[in-house]
């Protein structure tokens, strides 16, 4: 988690150079577009950093309430994963496309190829993994399936929806 | 019974795809085994003692004839000519290649099949009542719900990296004979005060090393509700689940540790913001979904059937390993993969082949799996139950045991799987040649035998009338007795007879215990409802008098 510079990311089903600055609980704080742990974004802000280039970084453990008040301000949140069993993190994703957030939903830590595709369902929309995980292999995991079977935070129509098309039934909502 | 379209069709197709490259990938040394396994456990397969399992889902038990020979050509092809039957309605195969899987897979998704999330920490094959559809105590079928249930968890983008199993069971009669007060959420089909259709929740049953009855966490849901209260709860579990410790992981320790109050107060308030969502099911959704679970084309002719008189093996059979049917003329049969030499649960390949050919023939081209590992043809008319017993009797599957002590439940154990502490199917057969005695064995009457090879309990001990569990003591096998465990209506747990007893002696100490209930028992009163009455204290005399 601690600052690099610019790295190759998948954002937006594309592999970008990443615009951000992750910085840990450590660092110094450089300028430009930084993302820092959630407890450093007040500092942050009193040193003089604008607020639409601060992103934030929470553990996948963290409770979505602790960003009650700034999902409108925020222009990125990360999620990081602590380890690849560890799903608490999709679950916080969900909850914040859930409560309106519109930002860059961005993925960390332990996660590769094969998590990309329940990733994105669960709002994520940038992603950063640990280690040396090849971008374009990580845009492929996006296509794993191309039908699903329940509502996510990708608004993909689930195969009940299609169902309901073809018989002429209307939708639930 | 639900017959993919192409849109499931699709999914299952590129299931396969996916696994393939896993699998290529794991093999060309481009993923880590620490990455393979939860990638591999999502599509059932283990890791075990001699070689990989893989387990394949049959969802909520139901299958049709045209599977069921797939599943014998598998057996053939990839296995060693057999296939086991597990206590979630499921079938392992217990000697495939790891390379070859992929293969498997294939096979399986032209018959609409699939091994998706048969382990792994994920929503589990969702479970049932084997007599879902035809049984006469029914309020209403739990298949469509299962279904939508199965449709829903397949492929969860949320629930997929859960802290451990997750296991549901639904029941739609008024007897349970899905053990739901045993899973992680179990379901009731209930009529409301006003008459409408909904479910009783609970939440928190299990068994394995803490095991609990599960808890009511909602008197009365609505049908419409189904998916996104159970998507709440999944959500809550998900966010507070214990992830330190993995035997603290299941759902039953956080409702336990929440108390069922303040679980219940988080579940509501997830629930909220999804009710209205796209997961309410509508009118038009549930109508679909039954459509699929239609009453086959009954014989209206067949209320007139009568049952020929055909001497005392036919008619212990039929007393035995048939039940009532909610279609006058109909009864519906269980084939017994139990007694003899069989490993409870096993059925070779040219078995699954005749009772698919038999299924054709007597029941609507339909089979069932159920949770004590038989199999069951649930539409036979009264008129042919004698030419189905002949057939059944000539492929050596009419062994009139069902109920009763030989007709036990037994995990792999020692001999196949790598958690197992003591052997289970050779304790199992052992027991099965002591008492094969017919007229004993149907003098005892109805009895639960269950037994695990270590304390997981997939052997489900804990709610066997009799328990028996293996345990390791320095080394060598000791099996701990329980009696007067329920599974189904009035669920509890079976109660510690006394010490561990070593192997050798586990078929003497169960006839200890059958003689006392045979001395005990009221005019005909079961096993289950003399222990109850007098409690363990005189099985605990009898067993261990030799200390004393």
């Amino acid at each position: 988690m601690s600052g690099v510079g610019a790295m190759r990311i998948v954002r937006d089903g594309r592999v970008i150079d990443d615009p951000w600055r992750t910085v840990g609980a450590e660092d110094v704080l450089p300028g430009g577009a930084i993302i820092v742990p959630l407890e450093r974004r007040a500092e942050a802000l009193g040193s003089g950093h604008g607020a639409d280039a601060l992103g934030v970084m929470l553990p996948g453990s963290a409770d979505a309430s602790l960003l009650d008040g700034l999902l409108g301000t925020l222009p990125l949140v990360a999620i990081h994963f602590e380890g690849a069993g560890d799903g608490r993190g999709y679950s916080l994703a969900r909850t914040l496309r859930e409560q309106g957030f519109a930002g860059e939903l961005r993925a960390c830590g332990a996660f590769g190829r094969d998590q990309m595709f329940y990733l994105a369902r669960c709002g994520f929309n940038a992603f950063a993994p640990d280690g040396d995980v090849d971008p374009a292999a990580l845009l492929a995991g996006l296509d794993d399936f191309s039908l699903v079977y329940q509502p996510a935070a990708d608004q993909r129509d689930p195969i009940g929806a299609l169902r309901a098309a073809r018989a002429g039934f209307p939708l639930a909502r | 019974m639900y017959i993919y379209d192409d849109y499931d069709q699709r999914i299952v197709d590129e299931r396969v795809r996916q696994f393939r490259d896993q699998t290529r990938r794991y093999l060309a040394g481009e993923l880590s085994e620490e990455a393979f396994r939860p990638l591999r456990l999502m599509n059932g397969l283990y890791l075990q003692r001699h070689a990989p399992m893989l387990r394949v889902a049959i969802p909520y038990g139901l299958l049709s004839a045209r599977q069921l020979r797939m599943l014998a050509r598998i057996a053939r092809t990839y296995d060693r000519g057999y296939g086991h039957f597990s206590t979630r309605q499921n079938i392992q195969y217990n000697w495939p290649e790891l390379a070859r899987v992929p293969d498997i897979l294939a096979d399986l998704a032209t018959v609409g099949m699939h091994a998706i999330q048969t382990s792994g920490n994920c929503v589990r094959n969702i479970s049932s009542d084997a007599l879902a559809g035809v049984a006469p105590d029914e309020i209403d079928d739990p298949r469509p719900w299962c279904e939508l249930l199965r449709q829903w968890s397949t492929l969860h983008p949320e629930f997929s990296y859960l802290p451990r199993k997750f296991k549901i069971a639904v029941s739609g009669a008024e007897q349970d004979r899905a053990a739901t007060a045993f899973h992680d959420i179990g379901l009731r089909l209930v009529r409301g005060a006003d008459g409408r259709l909904g479910f009783r929740v609970l939440v928190g049953g299990g068994q394995g090393r803490t095991p609990r009855v599960g808890v009511v966490l909602r008197e009365f849901l609505e049908t419409r509700d189904l998916l996104s209260y159970t998507e709440a709860i999944l959500r809550v579990y998900n966010r507070f689940g214990r992830r330190d410790n993995k035997y603290k992981a299941r759902i039953k320790i956080l409702v336990g540790a929440l108390g069922i109050e303040e679980f219940s107060r988080l579940v509501e308030q997830e629930w909220a913001a999804k009710r209205d969502s796209a997961l309410a099911l509508t009118p038009q959704a549930i109508a679909a979904m039954r459509a699929h679970f239609a009453p086959p084309a009954y014989d209206p002719a067949a209320a007139a059937d009568t049952l020929p008189t055909a001497g005392p093996a036919f008619a212990r059979w039929v007393e035995r390993n048939t039940r009532a049917h909610r279609v006058a003329g109909y009864r519906a049969v269980f084939v017994s993969l139990k007694g003899g030499r069989r490993a409870p649960g096993d059925a070779s390949a040219e078995e699954m082949d005749l009772v698919a050919a038999l299924a054709e023939r007597f029941s609507f081209g339909e089979v069932r799996v159920t949770h004590d590992q038989n199999l069951v043809l649930a539409d036979v008319r009264v008129g042919k139950l004698h030419a189905l017993w002949q057939a059944l009797a000539g492929g050596g599957l009419a062994t009139p045991n069902i109920g009763l002590v030989t007709d036990m439940i037994c995990c792999p154990g020692l001999d196949f799987c790598s958690l197992a502490n003591a052997a289970s199917i050779p304790v199992a057969l052992a027991i099965q040649a002591r008492f094969d005695d017919l007229d004993y064995l149907h003098d005892i009457g109805e009895l639960e035998l269950k037994m695990s090879g270590c304390m997981n309990a997939c052997g489900h001990h804990h709610v066997g009338h009799i328990g028996i569990l293996g345990v390791d003591k320095n080394g060598a096998e000791f099996y701990q007795f329980t009696l007067g465990g329920v599974a189904g209506d009035g669920a509890r747990l079976g109660e510690r007879l006394g010490p561990a007893v070593p192997r050798a002696e586990v078929v003497e100490t169960l006839a200890h215990i059958l003689e006392v209930y045979l001395a005990e028992r009221l005019a005909d009163e079961r096993f289950i409802d003399t222990v109850q009455r007098i409690g363990v204290a005189p099985f605990k005399e009898r067993v261990y008098a030799r200390a004393a």
